[in-house]
């Protein structure tokens, strides 16, 4: 047997295939990176849109409405079925004065 | 052709398009290919990955079985992440060959395997006994078996003759041998293989 008949002879009974995912995941990151390439300009404008966007609606730059009166009151914490009424009297408080909200039914 | 386009629908259009793009890349050669994909297409890779990829595979299948599929990974992410100094001075089976050997060296050496001459051709000694060979029921798995006995150098050296085609120069550059320790190694496994397959003549 000659050389060229061995290295015919293993080419003869090799006919062994990669695994299918070996190709899905080496293809697939070709392909992903011509995408990359290909819309990059598309990419960076994006980015730069979110950047500048997000830059805008930090809350120093854009200024949170204040509650009136300085303090936030909410009527969905008391819920006894009942409608209720909160006055609030925004004047500055006197001594002995009671600042409390009144409640009316 | 553009009568037939007209004719068709359009997603058609655009798959009769690159059924004609394929063709055309498929009758380029190796380092055409991988010069184009280098300057941007993709299409081109795809040609020269299903071309190689079963010689590739085998080859690092039988110099490290339990790594195959990771080092077979490995050797086309460095061809994709080098692409862009890629330049065609020698064939590109030899350009992929040698990668796939620097990585398996790593690999070797990482685990501790002893890759000196001396201990390749010692080991020549302790080939497969023929005799199990034979009580293979197919030639081809006597064969693989005589392959897998081999020292690793002298595997090596005849895997990238019998898969990659590459000649004696191409397998010194492929390895980092010079060219008289390649035709050794060579001689010293095609001898071992020839009295494995003794008794199957």
């Amino acid at each position: 047997m000659t050389d060229d008949d061995l290295v015919s002879l293993y080419r003869n009974v090799s006919r062994e295939e990669p695994p299918p995912h070996l190709d899905t995941a080496i293809l697939r990151r070709v392909r992903r990176e011509a995408w990359m390439v290909r819309n990059r300009p598309v990419i960076i404008a994006v980015a730069a849109c979110l950047l500048v966007s997000t830059y805008f609606a930090a809350p120093h730059r854009a200024p949170q409405p204040q509650p009136p009166g300085g303090a936030a009151i909410s009527l969905f914490g008391i819920d006894d079925g009942r409608e209720r009424f909160i006055a609030i009297d925004a004047r500055p408080a006197r001594p002995g004065m009671n600042t409390r909200p009144t409640t009316q039914q | 052709m553009q009568g037939l386009a007209a004719a068709l629908p359009f997603p058609m259009v655009g798959m009769a398009r690159d059924c004609g793009r394929q063709a055309a890349l498929a009758s380029l050669s190796d380092e055409t290919l991988m010069s184009r994909y280098r300057d941007g297409e993709p299409e081109a890779f795809e040609i020269l990955y299903r071309r190689h990829r079963a010689g590739l595979h085998r080859f690092v299948r039988r110099m490290i079985p339990q790594d195959a599929d990771e080092l077979f990974q490995d050797v086309w992410i460095a061809v994709i992440a080098g692409r862009a100094h890629y330049m065609p001075s020698a064939r590109f089976v030899t350009y992929l060959f040698t990668i796939a050997h620097h990585r398996a060296v790593a690999r070797w050496r990482r685990r501790g395997v002893v890759m000196a001459e001396e201990e390749a051709l010692d080991a020549a000694d302790d080939a497969p006994d023929p005799l199990h060979a034979t009580l293979n029921a197919e030639l081809g798995l006597a064969l693989h078996d005589a392959i897998a006995g081999l020292p690793l150098l002298q595997r090596e050296a005849f895997l990238m003759q019998a898969e990659g085609g590459l000649s004696l120069e191409e397998i010194a550059q492929a390895s980092g041998a010079s060219k008289e320790t390649v035709k050794s190694r060579l001689r010293y496994a095609h001898k071992a293989l020839r009295s494995a397959l003794e008794a199957w003549k």
